[in-house]
């Protein structure tokens, strides 16, 4: 029964949100100032339009002149230029700015739906924005700007769940690795991104001192906090494949992100004349709640409270060599990641979780990666001990 | 009417490496004002006629040599130099606009 309601209310908020568009719609209002459209407002409209997949409104007016975005931006701005609006101005009433739009909505191939007003509707207060298969369900953004030495964005740099299937004929045992997280976004008004999702870490082992498995569901809720940082808040239910802990609680994390630093996407790096890409991940996390049944989890203390914070912090690296060149390109598909997860138990009986992850990936597609991953150290809230070295199939959807 | 010459901003912009958004836009506008008056006005088109999207197959032959023909005018217009195998990469006008601010600021 307990499961039942579990998975019955870990689906219902993306069905609820399913009465709404699934694909991302945007409207031209969306960058509108009280009524007010400025130039770079109409530009980052149309540079909307030819990239649908990705928030254009939340990049910083830096990254629109950075050389990621540099080409389109000036193709957006000379869109500007030929709608003829009076060039002595530098902001626009939106209702002249839609009337020249709509004059030209064919030549520019804009969506008929973006100049539409848009009805005061609860439609678009909740719209559930996809569903997907992560290794870590912070990893929110459907799109991302790519790497420095590339001309166009990139489809999502997020990392994939990985598994791994051994079948050991002399002692007829199977073990499995499962590492990933599934996860439905789903915006809330213009502020809010309302995560429901499932973490799954699993390695089995025939010495059950020596697997891990945890289960972890969460509702959780995002948002931005100015141009540099992502704030996230949600509740947990931490349980085992087979629900015999159970731990509840909350965690709260706070993200700097700042592409001009790495912080977020990848960047050439100089010393290396930009043949060298770094991108850095840098979270504060916090976590904290009871145990209610240890399973048989001798790490954890039924009937006792648990609280923990400590940072997130990860630096991958990537050859950024001709994509034109064929061996060059071979070698771009290459990254390299160094993790550490320092989640330090605050109060006694709690077992500190710290944990190194190093992954040499190699990326086949867009959905599909080999990895060798390394992790030494106890996994987050199931504190169990992790030692291994595992060649996984890496998913991504 | 004349436009006014990107190379009073070309000036500036070298002066100024980080530009800024509204200064690429400034950039841009220059840029399309001037490539459409210098298209419109070479080639005898009705105003208003050219647009970004104006395939340069609707205006000019793509032959060689009426294409090195038009990389010759321009990089004149723009005191840029613009070669024949960059116009072929070009579709469009406003592929020719953004070869041209790319390389107006460097």
């Amino acid at each position: 029964m307990k499961i039942r309601f579990i998975i019955l209310s870990f689906f219902l908020l993306p069905l609820i949100a399913t009465w709404s568009e699934a694909q991302n719609k945007f409207k031209l209002e969306d960058f509108a100032n009280n009524g007010n459209l400025t130039r770079a407002d109409i530009v980052r409209y149309f540079l909307q339009v030819q990239y649908p997949d990705l928030n254009i409104k939340a990049l910083p007016n830096s990254e629109l002149t950075s050389p990621v975005y540099i080409k389109a931006t000036d193709g957006a701005a000379i869109d500007f230029a030929s709608l003829g609006l009076p060039r002595d101005k530098s902001v626009y009433d939106i209702e002249d700015v839609r009337e020249v739009l709509d004059k030209n909505k064919d030549r520019l191939k804009l969506p008929p739906d973006s100049l539409t007003p848009a009805a005061p509707s609860t439609e678009e207060f909740v719209k559930l924005k996809g569903v997907y298969l992560r290794e870590k369900w912070q990893d929110l953004k459907t799109g991302d700007v790519g790497d420095a030495s590339q001309d166009t964005a990139a489809a999502s740099k997020a990392k994939p769940a990985t598994i791994a299937f051994t079948r050991n004929y002399l002692t007829g045992n199977d073990s499995w690795t499962v590492h990933g997280a599934i996860f439905a976004p789903i915006q809330i008004g213009s502020n809010w991104i309302v995560v429901p999702s499932a973490t799954l870490d699993k390695v089995s082992n025939t010495d059950p001192k020596q697997s891990v498995d945890s289960f972890v569901f969460r509702v959780a809720g995002a948002r931005d906090v100015g141009d540099y940082s992502q704030f996230r808040i949600g509740a947990l239910y931490a349980t085992d494949t087979e629900f015999r802990s159970d731990q509840v609680g909350g965690e709260a994390e706070w993200e700097i992100q700042d592409t001009d630093y790495g912080l977020g996407a990848f960047r050439g790096m100089g010393v290396f004349d930009k043949k060298v890409l770094y991108r850095g991940q840098l979270f504060l996390h916090a976590e904290g709640g009871d145990v209610i049944n240890n399973g048989g989890n001798a790490n954890l203390k039924a009937g006792t409270g648990f609280f923990r914070v400590g940072p997130y912090a990860q630096l991958e690296l990537k050859p950024g060599l001709n994509p034109n060149d064929h061996f060059q390109n071979l070698l771009n598909h290459l990254v390299l990641t160094a993790r550490y997860q320092d989640y330090e138990g605050v109060n006694s009986n709690v077992k500190s979780t710290r944990l190194f992850t190093g992954i040499a990936s190699y990326v086949l597609s867009d959905n599909f990666s080999i990895n060798l991953t390394y992790h030494d150290g106890w996994v987050p809230l199931s504190a169990q001990r992790e030692r291994d070295f595992e060649l996984s199939l890496g998913l991504l959807f | 009417m004349r436009t006014p010459k990107t190379s009073a901003l070309k000036t500036a912009l070298a002066a100024n490496p980080n530009f800024t958004v509204d200064d690429t836009i400034d950039l841009a506008v220059k840029v399309w004002d001037q490539l459409d008056s210098y298209i419109t006005i070479k080639q005898n088109l009705p105003p208003d006629y050219l647009t970004p999207e104006t395939p340069i197959g609707d205006i000019y032959n793509t032959s060689d040599i009426v294409l090195n023909s038009l990389a010759t005018g321009l990089s004149q217009n723009f005191q840029v130099a613009i070669s024949l195998a960059e116009i072929k990469t070009c579709n469009t006008f406003k592929d020719i606009a953004v070869l041209i601010c790319h390389k107006l600021p460097t």
